[in-house]
């Protein structure tokens, strides 16, 4: 079953290589990312009933926390891969697409998909680093798609700013690596299982070093501060799906590899130092969110710095600890990762009528386009984490956990940040919905609300959100406080 | 002895090409010295390869060389030749200060290595000193050079630092890890490449200091 759901994006890629029409890709993508999405569920149902999954003589590994990941990215992408044919099919009536760009389009985004799926399925730390990096430079040309100089900006300052990140992360791998060799023999310590069980006899100096080292390294690709600069122009500037892809699996990706080296750091040195570490990068992007989401004055950059701030709480979720600070930073993962793509599918059928992203210039969406403008009032709700969505549950645990584990001047001022955030977002948003739309042309084009692929995926996001905060299916409940576990 | 000799004199050796990166404004003699360092890094491991019967560093060694030394300086030079030569513009901070900057980030490079993995044979630490100074100095070179091309070579630099501390403090690392780290890497080179040219198209110029529309 892991070798199938390997084999699909390759396959995937493969028949987009062929001259098809739009159409025709849409249907290969959405079919392709569904059955993904498909046998990532089965395998979660599995291993929620007999434990770790395994294949190829356990160079891949599927445990709670990865099933959890593959379920985050392929619920993304599921999401994401319709999305992009509407978007594309919308686009090129506004704008002569070469059919050269859309094939490299369509083939790229489940290579894409293809790294994201492999990062939870390694079992081998340098190999989830080159996966996570292959991902990175598969998002690249998506990034700079549009060709515009403002595109390839973007795409330039991710790819210097991340390729950074990413040799720093390399960095903290190798020393991970080294202190395993003393202790063991080669080959033997590079899985996640193997480090773990070796981790309360590695060199605490080499731990403390080497977990700083991956806490900045992979949190650059997760917008922690002061390497996020790169995120807010790169989600400003790319096609929305890629946004949605970015934000909900290369996101999710990289807080996930942090996860899995807390549990080793912990063992090793001790829980004070990981609450210290990611307290203070979680912290400190928390603040750098709500500075500049106040200031901001462009939607699809605000969506990126409401990106930073989930982000930081899934940190300070960590940092504060327990089953439930765990369990809400997973949760959040999951649950971020879902509406933040419906909100980047809104916010890209907002652009393509309204043709800006600034938000003075946007009013009236509700009346201009009634049911995307409805579904992006709702997922602003979900995601600034108003009851009963499924964000509300993480921002409590996590908020919980801050307080029982008396850490209250932190968490005061974690609800204090949010708050600000929470009200800046929805003022935004609230006055872009609500208003009297400036005349536009008539054009056909630019009156009509988006089609159904590109409202299908956002109200599919939609109402799952609502329907995980109202239920929390038992497997689910489950798989997350194993995930939960295993960070201990 | 004299292998341990040998793995000090390519360390050196290779820090010494970084040198000779941060000295100069034009492309062809800083690819150049690119490729000599990967020689030297080549040549790192099949030391390391000798001295501990590592069988697999030899292939490292020679993907290394096949790929760093050769396959990518030759992108590179074919990517100048189609930019042409219009595009290498004076150093906004100039060689003087950037081989001084380069030479304190040196010594914090040998300071650093004694802490980050102690008790390490004198054979390894030449290799981690020079790799974390590469490394160091390459993220420095980023941030000094503007031209497109120059920050490529920059994060190439930290790249091959960052290989160097592999090999010298965990040099068992499995191969299937190295293959995968040089196969991104020659991938990223393509990208870069490709972006570089774009943004040339566009521009008329790989000078990074055009790309400031984005603020805030």
């Amino acid at each position: 079953m892991i070798l199938t759901l390997i084999a699909i994006p390759i396959l995937m890629a493969l028949l987009n290589l062929g001259r098809w029409n739009l159409g025709l890709r849409r249907i290969i993508l959405t079919i392709g990312a569904l059955l993904m999405l498909a046998l990532s569920a089965a395998l979660a149902v599995r291993v929620d009933h007999q434990g770790a999954v395994t294949a190829m003589n356990g160079s891949l590994r599927v445990d709670a926390l990865s099933a959890i990941l593959l379920l985050t990215v392929n619920g993304a992408a599921a999401a994401a891969f319709p999305y992009s044919g509407g978007y594309l099919e919308e686009l090129s009536v506004r704008q002569a697409i070469a059919p050269r760009e859309i094939r490299r389009f369509s083939i790229l985004l489940p290579l894409f998909a293809l790294m994201t799926t492999l990062v939870p399925l390694l079992n081998n730390l340098g190999l989830v680093w080159g996966a996570m990096e292959a991902a990175t430079l598969a998002a690249v040309f998506l990034v700079a798609f549009y060709r515009t100089e403002e595109a390839l900006e973007a795409a330039w300052k991710f790819l210097i700013i991340t390729s950074i990140g990413s040799l720093i992360g390399l960095v903290g791998t190798l020393v991970f690596f080294s202190a395993a060799a003393t202790i063991a023999g080669p080959e033997t310590y590079a899985g996640w299982t193997a480090l773990l069980s070796l981790a309360p006899r590695l060199s605490p100096g080499a731990i403390t070093f080497g977990f700083t080292l991956v806490a900045i390294g992979y949190g650059t690709k997760a917008g922690v501060t002061p390497m996020h600069t790169w995120m807010p122009d790169a989600y400003s500037r790319a096609p929305s799906p890629v946004c949605a892809l970015l934000s909900g699996s290369e996101l999710s990706c990289a807080m996930y590899i942090i996860f899995r080296y807390v549990p080793i750091a912990e063992r090793c040195v001790g829980h004070a130092f990981v609450f210290r570490l990611l307290g203070g990068l979680g912290l400190a992007t928390l603040i750098v969110a709500a500075l500049f989401v106040v200031a901001q004055r462009e939607y699809k950059r605000l969506l990126a710095y409401s990106s930073m701030e989930h982000t930081a709480l899934m940190l300070l979720g960590v940092a504060f600890g327990g089953p439930l600070g765990l369990f809400g930073a997973i949760w959040q993962l999951m649950t971020h990762a879902f509406i933040k793509s419906a909100m980047f599918f809104g916010a890209g059928n907002i652009l393509l009528r309204y043709g800006t992203t600034d938000m003075e210039a946007v009013k009236g969406v509700l009346s201009r386009m009634p049911v995307t403008g409805t579904l992006w009032l709702i997922c602003t709700a979900a995601i600034v984490g108003a009851p009963p969505f499924a964000l509300f549950g993480s921002d409590l645990s996590i908020f919980g956990s801050a307080f029982t584990h008396g850490h209250r001047v932190i968490g005061a001022l974690t609800v204090l940040l949010l708050a600000v955030i929470y009200i800046a977002l929805f003022y935004w948003v609230v006055r872009m919905v609500y208003g009297e739309p400036a005349p536009m042309p008539e054009d056909g084009v630019a009156s009509r609300d988006a089609g159904v692929w590109s409202v299908a995926p956002m109200l599919c996001l939609a109402v799952l959100a609502l329907a995980l905060g109202l239920v929390l299916p038992g497997g689910l409940r489950h798989l997350l406080e194993a995930s939960a576990s295993l960070m201990r | 002895m004299a292998i341990s000799q040998g793995a000090t004199f390519c360390a050196v050796t290779f820090l010494i090409t970084v040198f000779g990166v941060l000295g100069s404004a034009r492309f062809e003699p800083c690819i150049a010295a690119y490729a000599a360092g990967s020689l030297m890094l080549g040549g790192y491991a099949i030391l390391i390869s000798l001295a501990t019967g590592y069988g697999h560093l030899g292939v490292v060694a020679a993907l290394t060389i096949l790929v760093k030394a050769a396959a990518i300086p030759f992108i590179l030079i074919r990517v100048v030749r189609r930019l042409g030569t219009a595009t290498e513009g004076h150093l906004q901070i100039g060689a003087a200060v950037s081989l001084i900057i380069g030479a304190i980030l040196t010594v914090i490079g040998y300071a650093v290595s004694g802490r980050f993995a102690p008790g390490l044979g004198s054979f390894y630490h030449s290799g981690l000193a020079a790799g974390i100074s590469a490394t160091l100095i390459g993220m420095a070179f980023v941030a000094m050079r503007r031209q497109a091309l120059m920050q490529l070579l920059g994060l190439l630099i930290c790249e091959n630092g960052t290989l160097m501390i592999g090999l010298a403090i965990a040099p068992d690392l499995p191969l299937i890890v190295e293959f995968g780290v040089i196969l991104d890497v020659i991938v990223a080179v393509v990208i870069f490449a490709g972006l570089a040219l774009s943004i040339h198209e566009v521009y008329d110029t790989t000078d990074t200091a055009r790309l400031s529309n984005l603020r805030g």
